[in-house]
């Protein structure tokens, strides 16, 4: 590998400078103003809904696994607990805003990111790893058996009230898009000036040698907890997107470990600790079963065995995590930072 | 600002019953430079550890800077102006050069992480100061051509120098450097001498210096400590070391099998 | 019946449970001691192990044949995850490592799924479960079995470990992997013999937990159950492997029967982690496993 590379690789791991934020908002504005001309519901609420969902979970999980280094099984439960936060705020106070309710969701997964970041702050490495399938499997049995959350809804399934954005029924898949849109564009900015920062180098410094960063004067445990608070509000907001917005349903059974693995699979093949990564890997993810059901539909024919072609899907997708990790650690991220070269290069 | 002296007495130390220092002095005046030396397993780093806090003593106390403590605190260090160096490099290979070094200034960071997403003015300023000076010591310590390549790419004596860079970069008033020439070319260690020196020179600091080295203690080190199977076997002056008799037996009696070759008497 | 002896039943249901997160938390110290990887996939090949050999069996295959064939895949199957996966990956950070066994796990699950199919199979070892009545307490023969079977296993592996030349270079690779390539141990050789080894672990787990719950896809599940056990017991130790399935399963047993009427169904699915996670929190390095004053 030339250094060249390296460094670009380096540079996509750690910070990006105090870079323009051009590019970015050029992505911005064909998603915000070209992409809604397209007529089809099916592009909004089946692809592209989801994708800003999942990226947004994969950003915070990003910011907690791929710059602060905290290795979290438990995503899907703080998706969880922003989903039925969101439900209930909105429920029980009536007249609140949406927004309100979204960043009142992202609070409450926060708090919950806190208490359930506490075992950070003593266990490292696998054992921090384990100690999060606490939170996912805790959380998820509390949603379930604790009838309070769904409001006493014995179906179990339960609808997320109509949205408004200012007297703005947010009614069709185009809207609910622009939505999460707008939501996931804030948040990333906010997280792409955090990660550049001083605030960004201490995490990165936490990650690659707590002892290094402690020596320095890094509050190291005040670090580790902010990631977390801030991870888990990403992540609950997200979980609110997903429920409200996508789906329109709000249940327990979506946020499962496998929801969690698959935020995690997002991280490594869009790249870690890479803002742009979380979208890249969200992409794919959405994007694979797409491409390889029509794959399937092609190659078998119409009667085709949806089951097989989940199976084919699980393990190409377990292969190529592995080969990710094997031939590009730095994931899709890097790899677009190396075509970037070499066109400015030509 | 001037260097700080710091005294060490009776510090004993173990890892699983074996005894890695027992009852240490160790007097360091402020402004010196001080040698430390010994063989490999001497626990010479377990010494400059107990400064940091991050081993614990189990007997013995510090005095740094009028102060008296039973125990350093390791995130209180910067604060207190000491700073160091490691024996085996600890950067964070996620960042780059300048990056790296500006992790030094952390302690004097008083802008909030929100004030750092939204731009305030002292967040700015902090930033812009922090890249500046660390800009003008990685200039001082040739190191501006590799400042903004990925700290891991570079070489071992630049990656040694970068750790330099970042001790020195908040003006520390005690250093510690824990073989920083170790694996070094001749003409590094020269300049990483001259670096050493100027440094001192500049601001009065302490430096707390282990080196194998014969040649560049006794051409450096104001002061020399010599440890020995954890226990202090000799201080005095480069030219009152030269001639001690315990010290000649411990280097040059073959008293020891792991010795190594690194622990020659050079001078 | 009386209180006293209500308790001790749950508690001895809770104790062979906690045999059985034993047996898959053994298959993980094995790789985890000998080259520091925490093998989520022991689930994923515990599931293969366990369906080959029924689907062999159901095709009418004889019983010692299939277990013979299985017990070659499983090997195979270990020398191959080594060989070609791990292998190439030597040098990664630790956690790098762990997500390409959770690759790995899907790749294994799928697999299994789509060569043998996605029924449900019963698994019959021909061992019978009737309850005895041992010192006033009932106890099921099959937990006997599963106990014993634990404790040959243990015994073997100790054996293996301390007293046959492999397994000093076993230990000697676990303690230094540098010292031990410098001394000439062809550690290859070794991880591939413990990956094996570790393949011949999952089907023993396999069979056993396929007997007791069906073969079917929820088996690569007890990996779940096995790490609040390995992380009391401490990755890098069977005694720990043991004993913390064993507090595992009976306080997860008693709590769910005593503590269950007040707090809801289904807390089995959290408890174990909590009892783990509060145990760590007093002591960071677990049961068993070394605390290590990090050398700088
Ligand atoms: N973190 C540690 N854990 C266990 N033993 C240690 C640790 N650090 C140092 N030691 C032991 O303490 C003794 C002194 O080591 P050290 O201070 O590193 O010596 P030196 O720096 O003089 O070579 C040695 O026997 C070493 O093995
Ligand atoms: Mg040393």
């Amino acid at each position: 590998m030339s250094s060249a590379i390296l460094e670009r690789q380096a540079n996509s791991q750690g910070l990006p400078g105090l870079k323009s934020f051009r590019g970015p908002f050029l992505v911005l504005l064909v998603f915000a103003v070209v992409i809604p001309q397209v007529h089809s519901d099916y592009l909004f609420d089946a692809i592209l809904t989801p994708f800003l969902a999942i990226s947004l979970a994969a950003l915070g999980l990003n910011l907690l696994t791929g710059y602060a280094g905290q290795v979290s099984l438990g995503s899907a439960a703080f998706m969880a607990v922003g989903a039925f936060a969101g439900y209930n705020f909105l429920l029980r106070i009536p007249g609140l805003p949406l927004l309100a309710g979204l960043a009142f969701a992202g609070l409450t997964a926060a708090v919950i990111g806190i208490v359930f970041g506490l075992p950070s702050l003593r266990l490292r490495g696998f054992y921090l790893a384990v100690s999060t399938l606490a939170t996912q499997f805790f959380v998820q049995w509390a949603l379930t058996n604790i009838s309070w959350f769904s409001n006493d809804d014995t179906s179990g399934v339960i609808s997320p009230p109509p949205l408004h954005l200012g007297g703005f029924a947010l009614d069709s898949p185009v809207r609910r898009y622009l939505l999460c849109l707008g939501v996931v564009a804030v948040l990333t900015f906010l997280a792409m000036r955090l990660v550049s920062g001083q605030t960004g180098r201490a995490l990165i410094a936490v990650r690659d040698s707590e002892l290094g960063a402690r020596v320095l004067g890094v509050k190291v445990l005040r670090t580790k907890l902010f990631i977390f608070a801030v991870s888990s509000f990403y992540i609950g907001v997200a979980g609110a997107l997903w429920s409200f917005a996508y789906l329109r349903t709000i249940e327990p059974d979506g946020f499962d470990l496998d929801r969690s693995f698959q935020i995690l699979f997002v991280i490594i093949i869009g790249g870690l600790a890479s803002i742009r990564g979380a979208f890249l890997g969200a992409a794919f993810i959405v994007v694979l079963p797409l491409l390889l059901s029509r794959a399937g539909a092609i190659l078998l024919g119409p009667g085709f065995d949806s089951g097989l072609v989940d199976l084919v899907q699980k393990i190409f997708l377990g292969a190529l995590i592995i080969l990710f990790l094997r031939l590009e650690p730095a994931g899709l991220s890097a790899l677009v930072g190396r075509l970037r070269i070499r066109r400015n290069a030509t | 600002m001037a260097g700080a002296a710091i005294r060490l007495s009776g510090v004993t130390l173990s890892f699983g019953g074996i005894l890695a220092l027992k009852g240490v002095d160790l007097d360091i005046h402020a402004g010196d430079i001080h040698a430390i030396i010994g063989p490999n397993g001497a626990g010479k780093s377990s010494l400059v550890n107990i400064i940091c806090g991050i081993y614990r003593p189990e007997a013995g106390s510090i005095d740094f800077d009028g102060q008296h403590l039973s125990r350093m605190e390791t995130g209180r260090l910067a604060k207190l102006g000491i700073t160091r160096t490691f024996q085996n490099i600890v950067l964070f290979k996620g960042m780059s050069v300048t990056q790296n070094v500006m992790m030094g200034l952390t302690h004097k960071t008083r802008s909030t992480p929100w004030g750092q997403i939204i731009g305030s003015a002292r967040a700015r300023r902090e930033e812009a100061h922090a890249y500046e000076i660390a800009r003008a010591i990685l200039a001082r310590l040739d190191l501006t051509q590799v400042q903004d390549r990925a700290v891991n790419t570079l070489s071992y004596g630049a990656q040694k120098r970068v750790e330099l860079a970042r001790a020195l970069i908040a003006g520390p008033r005690l250093l510690l450097l824990d073989e920083p020439m170790a694996g070094m070319t001749a003409g590094e260690k020269v300049r990483m001498i001259a670096f050493i020196r100027e440094a001192q020179a500049h601001s009065g600091v302490t430096v707390i210096l282990i080196e194998h080295d014969m040649g560049v203690v006794m051409e450096l080190s104001d002061r020399i400590t010599v440890l020995d199977h954890g226990k202090r076997i000799a201080q005095g002056t480069p030219s009152e070391i030269q001639v001690n008799p315990d010290v000649i037996d411990a280097y040059l009696g073959v008293a020891h099998a792991d010795d190594g070759d690194d622990a020659v008497l050079a001078a | 019946m009386s209180a006293w002896s209500f308790f001790f039943e749950v508690l001895v249901a809770g104790l062979a449970a906690g045999i059985m997160y034993s047996l898959v938390a053994i298959g993980f110290v094995l790789i985890y001691k000998t080259s520091g990887v925490l093998n989520f996939a022991q689930g994923a090949m515990l599931l293969f192990a366990a369906l080959t050999f029924v689907s062999l069996h159901e095709r009418g295959m004889p019983f010692l044949y299939a277990l013979a064939i299985t017990f070659l895949v499983m090997v195979i199957l270990g020398i191959a995850i080594e060989k070609f996966v791990l292998r190439p990956m030597i040098n990664q950070p630790p956690i790098t490592l762990f997500m390409v066994t959770l690759g790995l796990s899907y790749i294994i699950e799928g697999s299994a799924e789509l060569i043998w199919g996605t029924q449900v199979h019963g698994l019959d070892l021909g061992i019978q479960d009737e309850p005895m009545q041992i010192a006033g307490v009932l106890v099921s023969q099959f937990d006997l079995f599963c106990a014993a079977v634990a404790a040959v296993m243990v015994a073997a592996l100790t054996i293996l470990f301390r007293y046959t030349r492999i397994g000093l270079s076993f230990r000697a690779a676990a303690e230094d992997q540098y010292a031990a390539l410098n001394i000439g141990l062809r550690l290859p050789f070794i991880w591939a013999a413990v990956w094996a080894t570790a393949g011949i672990v999952a089907l023993v787990a396999g069979l056993l937990w396929g007997a007791r719950t069906g073969v079917q896809f929820s088996l690569s599940l007890v990996v779940l159950k096995s790490l609040p056990v390995l992380v009391l017991g401490g990755f890098d130790s069977i005694a720990g492997a043991i004993i913390g399935g064993l507090i595992i399963g009976a306080t997860e047993n008693l709590a769910q029967v005593y503590l269950g009427p007040y707090i809801g169904d289904g807390i089995d699915s959290w408890i174990a982690y909590v009892v783990a996670l509060g145990f760590l929190l007093v002591r960071p390095s677990g049961l068993f496993g070394q605390k290590l004053v990090e050398r700088v």
